[in-house]
């Protein structure tokens, strides 16, 4: 069954809006103090801020004076009256006080029977709750504890009496909900940030590694803070603390936008403007109320503020999310939307849990430190994810390009040698044209002077072989000439030259030249030769032969080239054979050709064969 | 005699000149009435001269002949010109015809072949070589691409087969037998297939003046 996109938003949709609340659940279940039987615990019947509704005080105004540590100095106090009526039910009463840290007074039937931890053995004392047992008479008396605190903390936490047991086990939880939880978690956050980190110092150029890393930092540095009690640090870097969660919050926002690739620069700026400003006010407020001593009016309103602001933050970049789910709906930012709207509800929960008197909401504990981790692994795991594929991709590419590399340098080498052999062409091809030149204006010339000044002394050898030297310079600038391509028209030319001069002889000659033959291409010195070597044997036959019929045959063969000249005189005289021969056999065998000469009155046939390469025979 | 044709000689070299001019009038029926060693000298002397045929050598010393054998085609465009060279090779002769010559003699051919095809070119055919041949056969195929969206081949097709047999080295004789025609109708063919060649020079030469401007459309 195909779900449709739109079926999907819907059930993302609902996911986004139900999983905070089972995940609120879940953190309410993991920090329940009250799942005993309420008659095992004693909680305070009624509480008051006010002084006068205490019994007579022994002249001890809250001051910082007697705290263990000293710490937080210059914080103003402030006091709460809680008190008792402890039933016969419990045995071995303890008195036990979540973030007990501060002074407490401890009033038993109207009189004072202790005051601070440091007088009485406490049964545990850890960095968020002390539980002290109750002197011995406790049952059916009325209890009064004042718990004397620094004001931003003094709402917080929760004062009851219970038996011992009790009162460890809870102990116990309270260690593991505000003490172990959380640094398994910053655990977990701490090793994504380095993991993230080195990616971001291998791949500088992926910048929101680099934000993911410096945010997760800082807000590991928060949740080192607020478990690690024991870590001196100052009332002032605690406020800026909390502009770490803002700034955490912008980075995401900064995040998204880029890692989803959804660019809202002016979203951006606005929401970092507003951060800045409110980092200044927060810097002006602060330090007017610890010179002061005067804050609570400052502190509750700015915190408001600032309050709202991430509320309003965190909105924006879940709605951001929400565009990258609409652009691209997969694990990524399905995951990471719903994750957003965890961090809202859970913090609006704070955001309540803060405002609201004690005991309005159950827990004890802020939830959105511990969820707001949520998002950053997604986004570790992610970007983890991501860089994976990426190396995976770039080890791909690596290897494509590689291959691409090795086939361009072996195209340019045999570029590179093409060119070079047509540069070697080039310079033959300038080469000839200049000889031709050379000849053609020069020697031919001359040779013609030449003839006409034999003519004037009538001498006929001299004629004769004037225009032998002639025919033989057209030989060579035939064989020279770049327009005859082909053996078939080196024949034709030479065929036009003797054709009037045979027919003048008397001859009766027979032109066989294979249409075969247009496609064998002679080098220039190759042709000369073969053409040398058929006029020296057409023109035997003409002076010696005695014949009429001259048969010339030039035939492309499956091995090579054929030359066959024939003439049907009486057999050319054995000097005459002899002399022909050298002369052609010299030129034959620098061609690499075979030359046959077969004699008999009535048929003398001179054949040549010449081998091809390179040459496909005709089919 | 009144009847012999009269030749005309333009040869630097003077004792070729002197060589041509005793062979061709050793001819029957043929009489050298000029002769010339220069440009200057031949456009002089035929300025006032009668003359039935020219013989023009391509190479002389005051420039080519070329330009001469373009001005006496259009003055008397009856009168042949042939072009005397050593070796006939094609592309000066090309040169030539298209300016107007009928074609080309050998300067070293026996006195009798000469005569013959002095007599030929008067009678209106023009030789042709293997070489000139494929270069013409290259040249109208370049032509006739040319001009395919008029769909006008500038050879007929017996033309076309005149020089492909031309081009195969085959004479005019063999070739008339092949064809079943006389020895005069392939001259004349050739003369044709040269006149074309002329008349497109001239005209592509007109169309890339016109491509690039310096011809108003009047021409």
């Amino acid at each position: 069954m195909a779900i449709s996109r739109r079926q999907r938003l819907i059930g993302l949709g609902v996911l986004y809006l139900t999983l905070p609340l089972l995940v609120l659940l879940l953190l309410s279940w993991l920090d329940r103090p009250y799942d005993v039987p309420g008659d095992y615990r004693v909680q305070a019947t009624d509480w008051a801020r006010s002084f006068s509704e205490v019994p007579p005080e022994d002249g001890w105004s809250p001051t910082s004076e007697g705290w263990p540590d000293g710490r937080r100095d210059g914080e103003p106090f402030t006091s709460i009256w809680y008190r008792f009526e402890v039933p016969q039910s419990v045995p071995t009463p303890v008195l036990y006080i979540a973030y007990g840290y501060g002074n407490f007074d401890v009033w038993q039937d109207g009189q004072r029977v202790f005051r601070t931890a440091e007088a009485v053995q406490p049964l545990h004392y850890n960095h968020s709750s002390i539980s002290v047992p109750l002197i011995d008479n406790a049952i059916g008396s009325s209890v009064f504890v004042r718990l004397t605190r620094q004001a931003s903390a003094a709402r917080y936490g929760f004062v009851y009496i219970a038996p011992a047991e009790l009162a460890k086990r809870d102990a116990e939880e309270q260690a593991f909900i505000q003490q172990q939880m959380p640094t398994t978690v910053l655990t977990v956050m701490l090793s994504f940030a380095v993991v993230v980190g080195a990616m971001f110092l291998m791949r500088p150029r992926e910048r929101h590694y680099g934000w993911y890393a410096l945010t997760i930092a800082l807000w590991a540095g928060h949740s080192i803070h607020n478990m690690a009690e024991s870590i001196p640090f100052s009332h002032f870097w605690f406020f800026s603390l909390n502009h770490l969660l803002l700034n955490w919050l912008l980075a995401e926002l900064f995040f998204i936008n880029r890692y989803f690739a959804i660019p809202a620069p002016r979203l951006e700026r606005f929401c970092a403007w507003v951060c800045i400003v409110l980092g200044i006010v927060h810097l002006t407020i602060a330090s007017q109320a610890i010179h002061s001593l005067n804050f609570e009016g400052y502190f509750f309103n700015y915190y408001a503020v600032l309050e709202v602001w991430y509320l309003v933050l965190a909105i924006i970049v879940s709605a951001r999310y929400f565009t990258a789910v609409r652009r691209q709906l997969n694990f990524d930012s399905a995951s990471l939307w719903l994750a957003s709207g965890i961090v809202i509800i859970v913090g609006f929960r704070d955001f309540l849990y803060a405002i609201l008197p004690p005991g309005s909401l159950p827990g004890s504990v802020f939830y959105l430190q511990y969820v707001a981790t949520i998002p950053l692994v997604l986004f570790g795991i992610q970007l983890i994810r991501r860089f994976a594929r990426d190396a995976y991709t770039a080890e791909l590419r690596n290897e494509e390009l590689n291959q691409l590399v090795e086939e361009r340098t072996a195209a340019l080498e045999s570029t590179y040698r093409k060119l070079s052999e047509e540069e070697r062409k080039r310079a033959l091809a300038e080469e000839r044209s200049r000889l031709m030149r050379d000849m053609h204006d020069g020697l031919g010339g001359q040779l013609v002077h030449a003839l006409a000044l034999s003519e004037q002394v009538d001498d006929e050898d001299l004629q004769r072989s004037l225009r032998l030297a002639l025919d033989d310079l057209r030989l060579i600038v035939d064989s020279l000439s770049p327009s005859a391509n082909s053996l078939q028209d080196l024949m034709a030319s030479y065929r036009h030259r003797v054709s009037r001069l045979l027919q003048r002889t008397g001859f009766n000659v027979d032109w066989h030249i294979g249409d075969e033959t247009d496609s064998v291409q002679l080098k220039p010195n190759e042709a000369l030769s073969v053409l040398r070597i058929v006029q020296e044997a057409v023109t035997n036959a003409v002076r010696h032969s005695g014949g009429d019929v001259l048969c010339i045959s030039v035939r492309q063969l499956a091995d090579g080239l054929q030359l066959t000249v024939r003439d049907n005189g009486e057999g050319m005289p054995e000097a005459v054979v002899e002399r022909g021969l050298r002369n052609m056999k010299v030129r034959a065998s620098e061609l690499g050709a075979g030359l046959n000469i077969r004699s008999e009155p009535g048929d003398t046939t001179i054949t040549m064969h010449l081998p091809l390469s390179g040459v496909a025979p005709a089919s | 005699m009144a009847d012999d044709i009269r030749v005309f000689v333009l040869e630097d070299d003077a004792r070729t000149r002197a060589s041509l001019l005793r062979r061709l009038n050793a001819a029957a029926c043929i009489e050298t009435v000029g002769d010339a060693g220069a440009l200057a000298e031949a456009r002089d002397a035929l300025a006032a001269l009668e003359v039935d045929v020219l013989l023009f050598d391509l190479q002389l010393p005051d420039g080519n002949a070329i330009e001469l054998i373009r001005e006496q085609h259009l003055a008397r465009p009856d009168i042949p010109v042939l072009v005397i060279s050593v070796f006939g090779d094609e592309e000066r002769v090309i040169a030539a015809i298209e300016a107007g010559a009928r074609g080309y003699l050998l300067k070293d051919e026996p006195g009798e072949d000469l005569a013959e095809s002095v007599r030929r070119a008067v009678e209106g055919e023009s030789p042709i070589s293997p070489a000139i041949a494929r270069h013409l056969i290259r040249r109208f195929q370049v032509e006739s691409e040319r001009r395919v969206n008029t769909a006008e081949n500038p050879l007929s097709d017996r033309e076309l087969e005149v020089l492909r047999l031309a081009s195969k080295g085959l004479t005019y004789q063999e070739t008339a037998d092949l064809l079943g025609v006389t020895v005069n109708t392939i001259g004349t063919y050739t003369r044709r297939i040269y006149q074309k060649l002329a008349v497109t020079s001239r005209a592509q030469a007109v169309f890339e003046a016109r491509q690039m401007g310096w011809m108003g459309d009047g021409h």
